[in-house]
């Protein structure tokens, strides 16, 4: 027996096609408009976990941009600071050769005062703080002076500690973001306290130019600030190896990153040339059912009668 | 009169009866549930010895209705239902996941970030500061979401309610149709346009669950449950009854008869049993999972936090509080200014950040959710993931449904509804016969006149 067909049947077949076809129009313009695939998480469940995960590493890798940056920033000024203390000790260096040489006691008083400023510059570098007021070289105790003059012993004391902090810049990897004045200087200030010491002596009334305690001390200080001198630069290029390591971080962090992006694209982004071609064959077949639906009415007997 | 006449008069009769019946169909085009009439024609045998029969009569108005079919659409209804109405829980569960605003894996991730971004400077109140708002921002997602699913879950308890109204009405509607189907039949009387109505009635009902129907010779239907308790039974019908426990969850009793019993929602199918899916497959676990997050995260960054100590020195204090009674407050950042965050492993070293690097590192631990163990990202991942599974298994089934319904309907349309086209041939068929009846009436009087004529 054939399968009778009424009128009910063709109508509800008409709107069910119509509004199939409206709403899968809908849904691509509704992808097509926002340039994804996904509008909801179940239309890919899978891929939507995948996005996630993809999302929250491009996040981390973000923010690992955001702190080489800032460590790399801070490194850089720690430098630029031990590379004028450098300068000074230089200074230093060529005054207490210059006072190895000199017989006067004029010229050793005139170097004495000369002496005496640069030993507070390379205290003020030794106590630089950033702009949030924080000391760079007192290790953890960044909230009082790396080097403090005690004026009851008459010697410069170390006051901040020697240990590093970590930070974060890539998955699992940490590097020290500070070098502290105790590893740059040693634990007792040897150097800053010879250098008071000579600068005291040179500065003392009656100076008998000619002792050989003055040369002596000139000597000693000489070792001294050579001593302290290969820690600055010993530290100089440790920051420098740390920005490098920095650079590489950061061309790893990115190649991840683009992997990330391409994933999340073919994951999340749509497909315009197949939507489009969607969009023309859905749109076909709404006008193929209006049309038909036309006809069909047309074909009433009612209509002959 | 003469024999020719009577035969043609109840020809005449019959063709009147069958147009009315076309017309009644072509009135009724549109109706929906309505079941197309047929005009069922006898011939009358003839009185004398002479075997030319008495003419035809009506014997019936058959109504074209099939059982078989109709129980088909009422099951393939309540299977529709059941997918469509937790579907609009699933969309709206998935979209509030997902939504960028809401997203705890969004707000997991900043927290982070702004951890991550602290470890140089520990020390440093502006990152700190960001530190706080973020678990605020933090916080804020958990109980949004929370509050979210919560507002899902009343709305479904209301749904719920006035679902069981919604099928009280039915069911005492479908017992008063009983009692006046059984009356009209037991007197011979027209039943065709109750049981339309009666039978549209059972397909509204069997929208909200599934259903056990069967007419009992009296005429009248008896509506059971899935698991065979009773809704209406000849002229009697079952109440359902929606009651709130202590806990806040709904039960669901039947009362029928004077008695009641609690029904079990899991066997409802239809719309009623859609929400009891979606409510303890999704909804409920779904926020006992962000409770078990929220409390295992708040536990992890203050047990983390305890050791450490503060800018002033002092030993570290709690940043998050749990709540597991609360729904909008469930998680909540304490009352602790920027310098109180516990960084430093020492006692006043303010540029320490062990405890801040232990802090990050809890990103990658795992915790017990559910009865996993996954990180807490992962957790929010694998949640998200299981309700978008779940979504679009239901979004397949109830494709399937629908085009199950859509196919019975075409079934029973197919029998029972009316074709304009067949009642246009019934139309002229009719007024065919009607005219030839006429004819032979005006035939028979003719030759009735020229007997006369010729005395």
């Amino acid at each position: 027996m054939t399968m009778r067909i009424t009128n009910a049947q063709t109508t509800a077949l008409m709107h069910n096609s119509m509004n199939n076809s409206s709403a899968q129009l809908g849904k691509l313009m509704q992808q097509m408009a926002t340039g994804q695939r996904m509008m909801l998480p179940s239309d890919d469940p899978i891929a939507s976990v995948r996005v996630l995960r993809v999302q929250r590493e491009e996040a981390s890798l973000a923010q690992f941009r955001s702190n080489i940056a800032n460590v790399s920033g801070s490194l850089s000024t720690q430098e630029a600071n031990l590379k004028s203390t450098s300068d000074s000790m230089l200074n230093v260096r060529d005054l207490l050769l210059w006072a190895a040489n000199s017989n006067t006691s004029e010229d050793l008083a005139a170097i004495a005062g000369e002496l005496e400023n640069i030993e507070k510059t390379i205290l003020s570098f030794a106590n630089t703080r950033d702009e949030e007021g924080r000391y760079l070289f007192s290790g953890t105790l960044n909230d009082q002076p790396a080097v403090t003059f005690d004026t009851v012993s008459d010697s410069y004391i170390m006051t901040g500690n020697d240990k590093h902090r970590q930070a974060a810049v890539a998955n699992g990897v940490l590097v020290a973001e500070n070098v502290t004045a105790v590893e740059v200087f040693g634990p007792n200030m040897d150097m800053l306290n010879e250098l008071h010491e000579l600068v005291a002596m040179l500065k003392a009334p009656g100076l008998d130019s000619s002792d050989p305690a003055v040369r002596q001390k000139v000597v000693d200080t000489i070792e001294q600030l050579d001593l302290a001198h290969g820690g600055v630069l010993g530290a100089m290029t440790e920051l420098g190896g740390r920005q490098n390591t920095l650079t590489l971080l950061t061309d790893s962090n990115e190649e991840v990153s683009l992997v990330n992006q391409k994933i999340e694209g073919e994951l999340s982004e749509l497909d315009y040339a197949g939507a489009s071609i969607d969009l023309n064959n859905y749109q076909l077949s709404l006008q193929a059912t209006q049309k038909t639906y036309l006809k069909i009415h047309e074909l009433s007997l009612f209509s002959l009668l | 009169m003469s024999i020719l006449n009577q035969i043609a008069y109840s020809g005449v009769r019959a063709a009147q009866i069958a147009i009315s019946t076309t017309g009644q169909n072509i009135a009724n085009v549109n109706t929906p549930g309505f079941s197309r009439l047929n005009t069922v024609l006898g011939s009358l045998a003839g009185q004398g010895g002479l075997s030319i029969g008495g003419g035809v009569e009506v014997t019936s108005i058959r109504r074209l209705s099939n059982d078989f079919q109709n129980q088909q659409l009422w099951r393939a209804t309540t299977e529709q239902n059941y997918y469509a109405n937790a579907q609009q829980y699933l969309t709206s569960l998935e979209g509030l996941m997902a939504g960028e605003g809401s997203s705890i894996s969004v707000g997991l991730d900043r927290f982070f970030a702004a951890l991550s971004e602290a470890s140089a400077s520990p020390s440093s109140i502006a990152l700190r500061q960001q530190i706080i708002s973020e678990s605020k921002n933090l916080s804020q997602r958990f109980n949004g979401l929370n509050s979210n699913i919560d507002a899902q879950i009343n709305a479904l308890q209301e749904q719920r309610t006035a679902m069981a109204t919604e099928m009280n009405g039915l069911t005492a509607n479908i017992a008063l149709l009983n009692q006046k189907i059984v009356e009209a039949q037991s007197v011979g009387g027209d039943t065709s346009a109750l049981r339309d109505h009666r039978e549209g009635l059972v397909t509204s009902l069997s929208q909200y669950a599934a259903l056990r129907v069967n007419e009992v010779p009296d005429g009248s239907l008896s509506v059971a449950l899935a698991n065979g308790q009773p809704l209406v039974a000849g002229t009697t019908a079952g109440q359902l009854q929606v009651s709130k426990t202590v806990t806040g969850e709904q039960e669901v009793a039947l009362a029928f008869a004077g008695t009641s019993f609690p029904l079990k929602q899991d066997g409802f199918s239809g719309a009623f049993g859609g929400l009891y899916e979606v409510e303890y497959g999704s909804l409920r676990p779904a926020q006992n999972a962000l409770h078990d997050m929220a409390s295992e995260l708040a536990t992890m960054i203050n047990n983390t936090l305890a050791p450490g100590f503060d800018l002033a020195g002092n030993p570290g204090q709690a940043l998050f509080t749990y709540n597991a009674s609360s729904t909008s407050a469930m998680l909540t950042v304490n009352d602790l200014a920027p310098e109180d965050l516990a960084f430093s492993a020492v006692a006043g070293e303010s540029g320490n950040n062990e405890v801040l690097l232990v802090l990050l590192q809890l990103k990658g631990q795992t915790i017990n959710v559910g009865g996993s163990q996954v990180t807490l990202n992962d957790a929010y991942a694998g949640l998200l993931g299981q309700v978008a599974s779940v979504s679009r298994q239901n979004q397949a089934d109830l494709k399937s449904a629908t085009a199950v319904t859509q196919q019975t309907q075409a079934q029973r349309d197919s029998v029972s509804a009316v074709s304009l086209d067949e009642e246009a041939v019934n139309l002229m068929t009719y007024q065919q016969a009607y005219q030839a009846n006429m004819k032979v009436i005006s035939t028979a009087n003719q030759l009735f006149d020229e007997m006369l004529a010729s005395f």
